[in-house]
């Protein structure tokens, strides 16, 4: 049995992977939804909300579906590279992305949406180019409320456990997360060696969420602060 | 320009810092700490490559499997040089990954039905299928509860409390119990009183907390819940042998080590540890002997 610390940096491992995935995805999905005119936003909008609503056991099937060796795409990295996705860790990075996804772009747009556009036009009346606009203006001002997604996100991925046991399964050392260690300890009567994990959970949650509560008022402070000063002009 | 804003500037309160500075610490305390084990037991290695390393099968067994399974690879493993890596989970749920394209060399599950469905649609090797343990139904109450039953029967007729069992939908511990209240005459009657529930181990904790005066559990499952007495033993005439059947899977690239695991888990000295946890040989083994 591995030990509490190997589970634990498995965990943050495949929860960093999931947020390498949601962050940068996320912030262009958010920021096309808030500054574009989109055809079928409502739609979209659901679509990417649709893992908040659905078991999370839909979800790993339905990542089974794509990545098991039934499939194109799984025959395919089998058959070329020798590679199975399903059932590894990099499976369970992909069924923690998509359950934090809709978490974390809520939050962004929020960010985003919180943004000023009359600074964005200024600096492009100014010459500065789209990226140049997004990564000096939209971006420092957006991001606390974008740090405070990615931990929303981050701490989403930790405690996953539906789609991950069945897209990735629950093998030990590799895709056994401290969700999945906590459901096998006490589904096998061995409440003791649980205790410790659910400790290690509770500490990473609560370590994530002073982060983001933090970043939130730190927002907020910062936005009164703004427009107290454009209320003097 | 007030609005252009030095990022930094932002995130550089003594606060945040701190708080950054906190979590980062945890995570590299956490890694330095694990490092060692880590690269022994390699969970920050790539993708499976599955040709590669000669000499690895995985295994999709039922989770009340999991101590005595991880003890029997640990042994086969110094015997063979052969690496068993294990996904636990539910039977009918694994049964179901398999079908949708899971990877796996073995299966290994509680109760014939989900293998029989398997080896129908050919998913699993027929040829290869062995039984490797069985266990036996018993029925609990609470703790000191002086609870007494003299048979199944007396569920119904002499006490009133619920009872508790697993859904026989959901799990085959539920199926078996369903069986012998059917035998007993009283599964009709007992029908308001009973309390289904997701797994056996769920039933347990019904009747530890005192929701449920009687439930139906495993006679493994005992030894590791506390606040229960066993008060009864099913008479073994009432249900199905509960038999735990294991297979290769046909799919599987590793056949010859798969079954050499197989082999492995009915030979004499798997049968010992298998004892050790609670479980019993096949039936029809003990008759032959």
């Amino acid at each position: 049995m591995p030990s509490a610390l190997s589970i634990v940096l498995l965990t943050l491992k495949i929860s960093a992977a999931a947020m390498l995935i949601v962050i940068p995805l996320g912030m262009v999905v958010a920021w096309t939804l808030v500054r574009k005119r989109v055809h079928g936003r409502f739609w979209i909008e659901v679509l990417i909300s649709l893992p908040l609503a659905l078991t999370p056991v839909v979800i790993g099937f339905a990542l089974l579906s794509v990545l098991g060796r039934n499939s194109t795409m799984g025959r395919f990295t089998h058959e070329i590279f020798g590679w199975d996705i399903a059932f590894t860790w990099v499976a369970a990075a992909l069924a923690s992305a998509v359950v934090a996804f809709p978490l974390s772009v809520r939050a962004f747009m929020v960010a985003f949406a919180g943004v000023d556009t009359r600074a964005e036009l200024a600096a492009r009346t100014l010459g500065a180019g789209p990226w140049r606009v997004f990564f000096t203006i939209t971006l420092p001002m957006a991001y606390p409320g974008l740090l405070a997604g990615a931990l929303l996100g981050f701490a989403r991925a930790l405690s996953e456990f539906g789609a991950t046991i069945v897209v990735a399964g629950n093998i030990p050392g590799e895709t056994q997360t401290l969700s999945l260690a906590i459901f096998n300890r006490i589904s096998t009567g061995d409440d003791a060696a649980a205790m410790p994990l659910i400790v290690v959970t509770v500490v990473l949650a609560a370590i994530s969420i002073a982060i983001h509560n933090h970043l939130l008022t730190r927002a907020v402070r910062l936005e009164a602060n703004r427009s107290q000063r454009e209320a003097r002009g | 320009m007030r609005v252009i804003r030095n990022p930094f500037q932002i995130v550089a309160s003594t606060p945040t810092l701190a708080l950054l500075a906190l979590f980062s610490a945890v995570i590299l305390a956490v890694a330095a700490c694990a490092s060692d084990r880590a690269t022994a037991e390699a969970p920050l290695a790539g993708m499976k490559v599955t040709s590669e390393p000669a000499g690895t099968v995985l295994v999709l067994a039922a989770a009340s499997l999991t101590d005595v399974l991880t003890e029997a690879a640990v042994k086969f493993k110094t015997e063979t040089g052969i690496e068993v890596k294990f996904s636990f989970g539910g039977s009918d749920s694994l049964a179901t990954q398999l079908r949708r394209g899971a990877p796996g060399d073995v299966v290994i599950f509680a109760g014939a039905g989900p293998l029989d469905g398997l080896e129908k649609d050919g998913i699993v090797l027929k040829d290869s299928r062995r039984d490797i343990a069985s266990n036996r139904l018993v029925i609990i109450a609470p703790a000191r509860s002086g609870l007494k039953l003299a048979s199944l029967g007396e569920i119904a007729t002499g006490y009133s409390g619920r009872v508790a069992i697993a859904d026989p939908r959901l799990a085959p511990a539920g199926r078996y119990a369903q069986a012998a209240l059917e035998k007993a005459g009283v599964w009709a009657a007992l029908g308001p009183r009973l309390i289904p529930s997701l797994d056996v181990r769920n039933t347990a904790a019904a009747v530890a907390s005192g929701n449920a005066e009687f439930g139906f559990v495993y006679e493994t499952d005992v030894a590791a819940v506390k606040g229960v007495d066993v008060v009864m033993a099913v008479p073994r005439d009432a249900y199905p042998q509960i038999l735990y059947p294991a297979s290769v899977v046909a799919g599987s690239e590793a056949q010859a080590l798969a079954g050499r695991f197989l082999e492995y888990l009915v030979s004499q000295e798997a049968a010992g540890l298998f004892g050790k946890y609670g479980f019993r040989p096949p039936e029809y083994q003990a008759l032959l002997k």
